[in-house]
């Protein structure tokens, strides 16, 4: 019991090493860190959260059935898969150097394009794109002039369009869209710079599942 | 000055993914054949039951002759099957599993109920006649699985072998009849459990393929040089290596 208690003192006062400024008081200089209370930002993650949660809804929806018939006839075509991957536009307004509110739109996008092998005649592509809205609330907790760290959680929806041309008509499609919710949690997020700074994240969602790299400006 | 960096960023976004997209998959770098996915789902189904009923019958044919030694009874069921084999070994019957159930007839000939999907639903009866020295005739029991019209072959069993010396099987699926049979020449055979491994493909020989129906092809299935070929009109795809399965995944092509 006395060795857990020990156990656990050390580590609130390791955190607490790790937080000081975080959990400092709002007008206090963090050795230079001056607040801006506005940042713009672009930024793409790996992999695209739609793609890493359960993929793309076009997917072979040509050939779906997995019938012979199907696979001679998708052998009549050449398939090529393309991916735009997910791209992020936000702004985040600064409440304080803690606290942050942060608006995003996402936008992510993939495409099959099918080409008749004899004649080599387009004949269609299919489409599934997801636009997205989302505001995070984030934790800066760790500032520094050239350095911050936050962690965040964002709730949205997702508008998304898929398109799916009959095979040899191409421009056939009528697309159909939908209404989904959307999500990210981001346990650990990083900027480097000043006014111009870059930025890494790792994290969970629907704009990405793994790591997201970016740029942006303070001002 | 600031209101128009960001409108600046919003007009050079759409351009900026369009730029940044990618191909990531093109099926001009695979062979495309699908020849191969129905020779695969016909191997799977039906064909390599004909390796499992030779090594039952081959087995029981063999059993027969010191089924009153069990020790040596168990002892030879473990040389065939390995670890598969019950415990239990009765004088007439047979059960291994991943090969099927076997049931000696009043008349001599065995009759085999082999579960190509290891489920009930595709179960089917054949019976073996058991002919010279090790050798096997197979043939379907009427009214056994309703899509399944055809289905013999005659069997040469060696210790290293089981050589197809003839075959013929004629089933439906998806609205397609397939009809498989032997080409003359190099028998189809498979290295057998006993001989040190349990193989899933031939590794020589070669099976004409004829569809009807929704598909029209014709084509031959060939197992040499450690490839799995696909042979139509004086082309062939080398489809896979030996040794590496048979599903039918874009990801198993070999590009020729």
């Amino acid at each position: 019991m006395g060795k857990n208690i020990l156990c656990f003192l050390v580590c609130l006062a390791g955190l607490s090493a790790f937080l000081p400024s975080s959990l400092g008081a709002e007008n206090r200089s963090d050795k230079g860190f001056v607040l801006k209370r506005h940042e713009v930002a672009v930024s793409t993650g790996i992999l695209p959260g739609r793609y890493a949660n359960g993929g793309y809804d076009y997917y072979e929806a040509r050939f779906e059935d997995n019938s012979w018939t199907s696979k001679y006839d998708k052998a009549k075509y050449r398939e090529q898969d393309y991916m735009a991957g997910v791209w992020s536009l936000s702004y985040t307004y600064n409440f304080t150097k803690l606290l942050a509110l942060q608006a995003n739109v996402f936008y992510e996008s993939a495409w099959i394009k099918y080409t008749k092998i004899n004649g080599n005649v387009p004949a269609g592509t299919i489409r599934d794109t997801y636009i997205t809205t989302m505001a995070a609330f984030k934790v800066n907790w760790f500032n520094r002039p050239w350095v911050r760290m936050y962690s965040s959680v964002g709730l949205g929806t997702s508008y998304n369009i898929t398109s799916n041309d009959d095979i040899d008509r191409p421009g056939s499609a009528v697309p159909q869209s939908d209404i989904l919710v959307a999500c990210q949690l981001t346990p650990f997020g990083l900027t480097v710079g000043k006014a111009f700074y870059g930025i890494f994240e790792i994290g969970f969602g629907h704009f990405y599942s793994g790591i997201s790299v970016g740029a942006g400006y303070r001002f | 000055m600031i209101m128009n960096k960001i409108y600046s960023l919003l007009l050079l976004f759409p351009l900026f993914v369009g730029l940044c997209s990618c191909e990531v998959y093109d099926s001009d770098d695979y062979p495309q054949e699908p020849a191969y996915e129905v020779a695969c789902d016909s191997y799977n189904g039906y064909l390599y039951e004909i390796y499992n009923i030779a090594e039952l019958s081959d087995f029981f044919q063999a059993y027969q002759q010191i089924k009153t030694d069990r020790v040596a009874s168990l002892e030879l069921g473990t040389r065939y099957f390995g670890y598969y084999l019950d415990d239990v070994l009765f004088y007439d019957e047979v059960s291994v599993y991943g090969w099927g159930d076997l049931l000696l007839q009043d008349d001599g000939s065995y009759t085999v109920t082999v579960y190509p999907e290891k489920s009930s639903e595709t179960e089917f009866d054949v019976i073996v006649e058991p002919l010279e020295g090790r050798r096997f005739s197979i043939s379907l029991k009427s009214d056994t699985y309703k899509d399944l019209i055809d289905f013999e072959a005659e069997v040469v069993c060696d210790d290293e072998y089981v050589s197809m010396e003839s075959c013929f099987v004629k089933y439906w699926k998806d609205n397609v009849l397939c009809q498989i049979s032997g080409i003359g020449g190099e028998p189809v055979k498979k290295t057998v459990c006993f001989a040190g491994g349990h193989t899933f493909q031939p590794e020589g020989g070669s099976l004409h393929f004829s569809l009807s129906g929704n598909v029209v092809d014709e084509f031959d299935l060939k197992f040499a040089d450690s490839y799995v070929t696909i042979a139509r009109d004086g082309s062939e795809v080398k489809c896979r290596e030996f040794g590496r399965g048979c599903y039918s995944h874009h990801y198993d092509y070999v590009i020729d």
